[in-house]
């Protein structure tokens, strides 16, 4: 649902707005000051208590899931016996889960909580699933990614709900914005659809016009043009991809709030078994902004992420906390230069086990570690024509159940040059690479390295 | 309790709220009615268990109600029920089965002002089963406790500014199986769909009164 939501972002976003979000070029000024906002924890809690009990009615009367079969005694036997690490598979882990907690957190900002509060919400109701919901003890892994992945989108998902979300909207309009704003707002679109007369409460989202700024573009990928020997599956590599940049990374338009900036990196890519989703999202959980000369800002900033990175059959994946600064230059004519470091810490994380054993569940290995990032892009006349990342992950992998002990050193270099051919829309070269050095008990160390070239057309907004 | 008796007894429940709505004191129409903020509330009723060999029996309960919103209100509820066993349903020896629930329900109010006050209810119950036979068995067997969905409706009639008359239907729906005891090992490692499941789904009418504060 992750996929799909984040896929259908752009597009939903685009056409909800109609051109309200200003050309990349020029950040808008800082939001006005919003009036106090009611808070209704308990009614959150009592969401996020309904959420779970929903979530697992259906699982029970629909599913037959068996670890539904929950009572009394396993909830006592759950805190009895404790913690342990779940062995499930890796889209439910890190796919699955953040989207639960998503709607934990959902419910926290629908009933006026902020960021930290809402954290709690995401908080409390994986602690409330992993204890009571599921006959099988708690995991420790679930809770770290159920919760903080769930922070992360749905932060980002009410962000954007409130830009789509307009207060005098009326009719088919109306709708579309309001159905657009469940999407991505899903309790806070149940609750006003019940509480449709309250809509001017100032707790809900309010309008677009509240002066934050929406720059991105989207990617469709035509052919491959060059690839290293190590693919496997199909010279075709169909890929669509998008950027979207809330806020100005350099600082402009921040309040002091968690995630007045954040920016947010996808990509799904189809082969060679399945599709695979790449996305890094990165929000400022607090920092400070600098003023430099002839229109330049520089953010110096503590973050959080949630990252994941597949090509061909590698992939990484990981919930982290960095610092970092990020800086905007305006050159003269018209040309923007931005760059960007992080560094920090990668609390849980998971990547391919490639060994592999017969009959094992899970194929991944679960880690912890360090990871870091820097980003260059140079835009002229609001249209960006060169971008270069590059992530950085080293992982120690753990000697948990189901994880293979050992350690690993990801580089990931993705580059890109476009130009402009009409209006907005432009063709240009993507350039990746991933290379993958490991060491694991009992196996000799080896690395693994891919390469891929594409062309592709882009709508820059 | 046959299936006649059973019909007179929904027969009965009908009248009597027909009656009810037909003999609200004049404070009541005096006075719209409202949902209140606070209640406290019992309630009695019949029971019908939807599997094969599970009769009907007399269900009651006790709990309190809180306002949580325009036109919704939480229901904590303990109720209790039993009905009777046949011999071999289950796999059991004819006896009794008791079923003691503790409901924590949402209620969604159609209508927030009047003297009738009608609703759904959702809600999820903590069930605790217990099984008597007629005869003590050789090996002891009973059936495993569950959390458990409700679902149903109601209506309040107001008939003074603290009392309401209560009418209710729900759908308690408990999946569960029967086990020799004593269990060895947690519940948890027993694999549910490889058990010969009971859909002890009890159908309940409940007529009671609410007091409100």
């Amino acid at each position: 649902m992750i996929t799909l939501s984040t896929a259908a972002i752009a597009i939903a976003l685009n056409l909800a707005l109609g051109g309200i979000a200003p050309p990349a070029a020029r950040p808008s000024p800082p939001p006005p000051p919003q009036k106090p906002v009611a808070t209704r924890a308990l009614t959150a809690a009592s969401e996020v208590a309904g959420l779970n009990f929903g979530v697992w009615a259906f699982l029970h009367y629909a599913g037959n899931a068996a670890y539904s079969y929950i009572s009394w005694e396993t909830i006592r036997d759950n805190f009895r016996d404790g913690w342990e690490w779940d062995r499930s598979q890796y889209a439910v882990n890190f796919y699955h889960h953040p989207y639960h907690g998503y709607l934990y957190y959902s419910a926290g900002r629908a009933n006026g909580l902020g960021y930290w509060g809402a954290s709690l919400s995401a908080l409390g109701g994986s602690f409330m699933w992993e204890m009571m919901m599921e006959k099988y003890r708690p995991s420790i892994n679930d809770l770290v990614t159920t919760t903080c992945g769930g922070i992360v989108f749905g932060e980002v998902g009410y962000r954007f709900s409130a830009l789509v979300r307009k207060r005098d909207a009326r009719g088919a309009g109306r709708f579309f914005r309001e159905l657009v704003g469940t999407i991505l707002d899903p309790v806070g679109g149940v609750n006003r659809l019940f509480n449709g007369r309250k809509d001017s409460d100032p707790s809900l989202p309010g309008s677009p016009d509240v002066g934050r700024i929406l720059n991105g573009w989207l990617e469709l990928t035509g052919p491959v043009i060059a690839r290293s020997d190590g693919f496997s599956g199909s010279e075709a590599a169909p890929t669509i991809a998008f950027t979207l940049d809330y806020g100005d990374p350099a600082g402009a338009g921040w309040t002091g709030k968690p995630f007045d900036v954040f920016s947010m990196d996808g990509r799904l890519r189809w082969g060679p078994d399945r599709p695979h989703l790449s996305l890094f999202i990165n929000g400022a959980l607090a920092g400070k902004t600098y003023a430099g000369r002839g229109g330049s800002g520089h953010f110096l900033g503590v973050y959080q992420h949630y990252e994941y990175y597949g090509i061909d059959t590698m992939r990484v994946c990981g919930t982290s906390f960095t610092a970092g600064w990020s800086s905007r230059f305006e050159l003269p004519p018209n040309v923007r230069l931005t760059a960007s470091a992080r560094l920090g810490w990668l609390g849980l994380g998971a990547s391919d086990d490639f060994y592999g054993v017969e009959g094992e569940r899970r194929a991944y290995n679960l880690a912890t570690g360090i990871t870091a990032a820097a980003d260059l892009a140079v835009a002229a006349k609001g249209f960006e024509y060169l971008s270069l990342d590059w992530r950085h992950y080293q992982l120690f992998d753990l000697n948990v159940p189901g994880s293979r002990a050992g350690r690993e050193g990801w580089n990931i270099l993705m580059g890109q040059v476009a130009i402009p051919v009409l209006a907005d829309f432009g063709v240009g070269f993507a350039a990746e690479y991933c290379a993958r050095r490991y060491e694991f008990e009992p196996f000799e160390p080896g690395s693994r390295k891919l390469f891929e070239a594409r062309a592709f057309v882009t709508w820059q907004f | 309790m046959t299936t006649r008796t059973l019909k007179t007894r929904l027969a009965v429940t009908g009248l009597a709220v027909a009656i009810t709505l037909l003999l609200a004191s004049a404070e009541a129409r005096a006075h719209e009615g409202f949902i209140p903020r606070f209640s406290v509330e019992v309630d009695a009723g019949a029971v019908s268990v939807k599997e094969e060999g599970f009769g009907t029996g007399r269900r009651y309960g006790a709990g309190v109600f809180f306002r949580t919103g325009h036109r919704m209100g939480l229901e904590v509820l303990l109720e209790s029920y039993d009905v009777s066993v046949a011999e071999g349903a289950a796999g059991l020896a004819a006896g009794r089965m008791n079923m003691t629930t503790l409901l924590v329900n949402q209620e969604f109010f159609l209508v927030t002002h009047g003297r009738v006050l009608p609703y759904g209810l959702l809600g999820v119950g903590c069930t605790f089963i217990g099984y008597a036979p007629d005869v003590p068995p050789e090996v002891e067997m009973d059936f495993v406790d569950r959390i458990a969905l409700q679902l149903g409706g109601g209506f309040d009639v107001r008939i003074s500014r603290t009392l309401h008359v209560s009418a209710k239907a729900r759908y308690n729906m408990v999946k569960t199986w029967v086990e020799e005891l004593p269990r060895e090992e947690p519940i948890r490692m027993t694999d549910p769909l490889a058990q010969d499941m009971l859909h002890l789904y009890g159908f309940e009418l409940g007529l009671g009164i609410k007091f409100s504060f």
